[in-house]
This record gives C-alpha cells, sequence and structure tokens, in this order.
C-alpha cells in the first residue's frame, strides 16, 4: 500500500472533535431527537462548542431543530441533500459506538450484556484507515450471541471488529489478578456502548 | 459459490487425499483438543489451539472433497470452505472466522484478550464440529477415514 495507514486519521482529517461526536451521534440515530443536554453528556464535550456546532448545523440544514413547550431538541435531517453520503462518511470515521449500539441493542435490553464499551486506537481517537474496533463485552452473552452482532457492525462500519467477551464473575477476577489487558483497558481511554464509567467501576469491584 | 466456482478463482486448487493423510489430520485434531482441555493453559492458548483442531478438521474435509486451499488467505478460504463440505451452518462458519482474527491477535500482539468463558465455548462448538466432520466422512468418504475411527 502506498500511503502510510499512521498518516490518515480519518475523522479527525474530516471534521473536529465535537462537530464528529454530534455527527456521530446524530447520524448514527437519525430516528431520535436528543436533547441538548444528553449531547453534551454522549460526547463529553463543553456546552459552548456543542451549541455552536448544533447551531452551525441548523444553519446548512443537516440537523433539525425543534421545540415542545420549553425543551429544544436536535435530530438528523434525513431531507438533507448530502445526509446519506455523510452518514456513510460518518459511520465509517466516528460512528462505531453508535453502529455497535445498534446492533447489539437486542442482546443490551435483555441485559445478557450489562457493559460494552469501544477501547484501543479509536477510543483514543488516533484510529487509521486501517485500524480495528476493539470492543469489550461484560455480561453472559456468549460468542455466539455477540457474533451475528458484530459481523452486521462490521458491514455497515467496513472496519473489522475485535470483539472479548467476559463473564462479570471472570472480569473482576481476572482484573484483581493483574491481566495487563484488561487493567489497560480499564485505565485508558473508552467509549461507552452500554453501561457508563460508574458501572465499570462498580463491576470491577 | 460452489466448490466448483471455488476452483475456477483458484481459492482452492485440486488435491487428491489419501487415508494416511486424512489419518494424520485427524490425530491433529484430536491432539489439539485434547491439549485445549488442559486448564492450567491461558485462555488465549486454549482458545489458539481450539481454533487449530477447526482449521485441521476444515482442511480433511476439504481435502477428502478433492481440493486444497489455493495460496492467498489460504485458512480463511479453508474455513469458509465448511459451508460447502460438512454443510456447517453459516452462524459457526461466521464465529470461526472471527476468532481466526482473535487467535492472531492472542498470538501476536497481545495476552489476556479471550476469557476463560470463550475459551469453553469455543472447544464445545469444535467438539460438536469434529462429531459433524466425522458423519459426513462416514456417508460420503468412508474409505478415507483412518479404522479406528470407523
Amino acid at each position: 500500500m502506498g500511503t502510510s495507514p499512521k498518516s490518515v486519521e480519518l475523522g479527525e482529517a474530516l471534521f473536529g472533535r465535537t462537530r464528529r461526536g454530534v455527527l456521530a451521534l446524530l447520524l448514527g440515530r437519525p430516528d431520535e431527537r436528543f436533547h441538548m443536554r444528553e449531547i453534551f453528556r454522549r460526547i463529553a464535550s463543553g456546552s459552548g462548542a456543542v451549541q455552536r456546532e448544533l447551531g452551525h448545523l441548523v444553519e446548512a440544514g443537516l440537523v433539525r431543530r425543534t421545540s415542545e413547550g420549553r425543551q429544544v431538541y436536535f435530530s438528523a435531517n434525513p431531507d438533507a441533500a448530502v445526509f446519506r453520503e455523510l452518514q456513510a462518511i460518518i459511520e465509517k470515521t466516528a460512528g462505531a459506538p453508535e453502529v455497535l449500539r445498534t446492533e447489539l441493542a437486542p442482546l443490551i435490553s435483555t441485559g445478557q450484556v450489562v457493559l460494552a464499551l469501544i477501547y484501543g486506537s479509536i477510543a483514543a481517537g488516533s484510529q487509521t484507515a486501517a485500524s480495528d474496533v476493539d470492543l469489550l463485552v461484560l455480561g453472559d452473552a456468549t460468542l455466539t450471541d455477540i457474533i451475528p452482532a458484530v459481523r452486521a457492525a462490521e458491514a455497515r462500519l467496513g472496519r473489522e471488529v475485535n470483539p472479548s467477551v467476559y463473564p462479570v464473575g471472570e472480569f473482576r477476577k481476572r482484573l484483581k489478578g493483574g491481566t495487563p489487558f484488561l487493567n489497560r483497558v480499564v485505565s485508558g481511554p473508552k467509549l461507552f456502548i452500554a453501561g457508563d464509567e460508574d458501572e465499570l467501576e462498580r463491576l470491577a469491584r | 459459490m460452489s466448490l466448483s466456482d471455488w476452483l475456477a478463482n483458484r481459492w482452492i486448487l485440486v488435491h487428491e487425499a489419501s487415508p494416511a493423510e486424512i489419518a494424520d489430520l485427524f490425530a491433529l485434531v484430536d491432539r489439539d483438543l485434547e491439549d485445549a482441555a488442559v486448564p492450567r493453559l491461558s485462555a488465549d492458548w486454549r482458545l489458539g489451539i481450539t481454533y487449530n483442531a477447526a482449521l485441521q478438521l476444515a482442511m480433511l474435509a476439504l481435502a477428502a472433497a478433492g481440493f486444497r486451499p489455493g495460496r492467498e488467505r489460504a485458512h480463511e478460504r479453508a474455513i469458509l470452505s465448511l459451508r460447502e463440505t460438512v454443510g456447517t451452518a453459516e452462524a459457526t462458519v461466521n464465529l470461526l472466522d472471527s476468532l481466526r482474527r482473535k487467535r492472531n491477535q492472542n498470538n501476536y500482539e497481545r495476552a489476556g484478550t479471550t476469557s476463560t468463558a470463550e475459551a469453553k465455548e469455543l472447544y464445545e462448538i469444535v467438539t460438536v464440529l469434529r462429531e459433524q466432520a466425522l458423519k459426513w466422512m462416514k456417508k460420503n468418504h468412508k474409505a478415507l477415514i483412518p479404522p479406528g475411527l470407523v
């Protein structure tokens, strides 16, 4: 291959961090609308930066702003001229958490997956065109349960997804036993698909 | 896509299997499954050894059908050929294909990505696959089966 993958950080080259986060959330879940506070929380960006990005995206017609009483919501605008193309770019560059959340949703809703997160280069924001999605899943789900969702996500993302599936008890035991891999995952950058930092801390105890 | 299409694409090549070759491959499968059951081994290694047993099962079924993988993506194509030879369910083949990558990661990149639960699940799947492969051999290629397994 002629180009070093390390020189290509696709998502970052195309969009700034906040815009990438907003687009990944809204275009990844185009049937849902989000309150501003939820957008801040999910993409962990400052409120000013998120407000500015939403303002630009609404003006450009890529995002819809709707009001209900005193509540304001934002959603993707599927009628935008470049909606499908932009959605495809976002899915391939920044949408891994959203795509995996959708594909794992049935297992999350039944409680078979209690926590799922992306670690590694994608979580660190340093992915290249060749980066895989490193996925840690905690719960009673088996590989047989997880693999169909992983394959579907791979097809949508155009990236390979590498799952590690741990029952909660084994995860806790191995973490306490000092498995370097799990300790690195827990202390390193993460993107949560199911659960959050507090839940991870609770499960690790 | 049938194996004759695979042959036309040179994903597989014509190969004449002998009973000795099939006996050797079955012996590798049984050695690997026996080793994979050793509980004191790491889950990473147990998964890797079990995957190897699955790969040898795929190779022996392909050989019995009269083929061997071509040079490129040989392991991937051997695993995928289980659908066409033994008639393995697509979900199982997809799982084995996904674990091919996990096994590479375990071997060369980082330790500890496999849970004991994953290693155990794969072991059970490949144990069933061995029975399916043997049944398929008995039905379609009985003359190639090692005497101890008939």
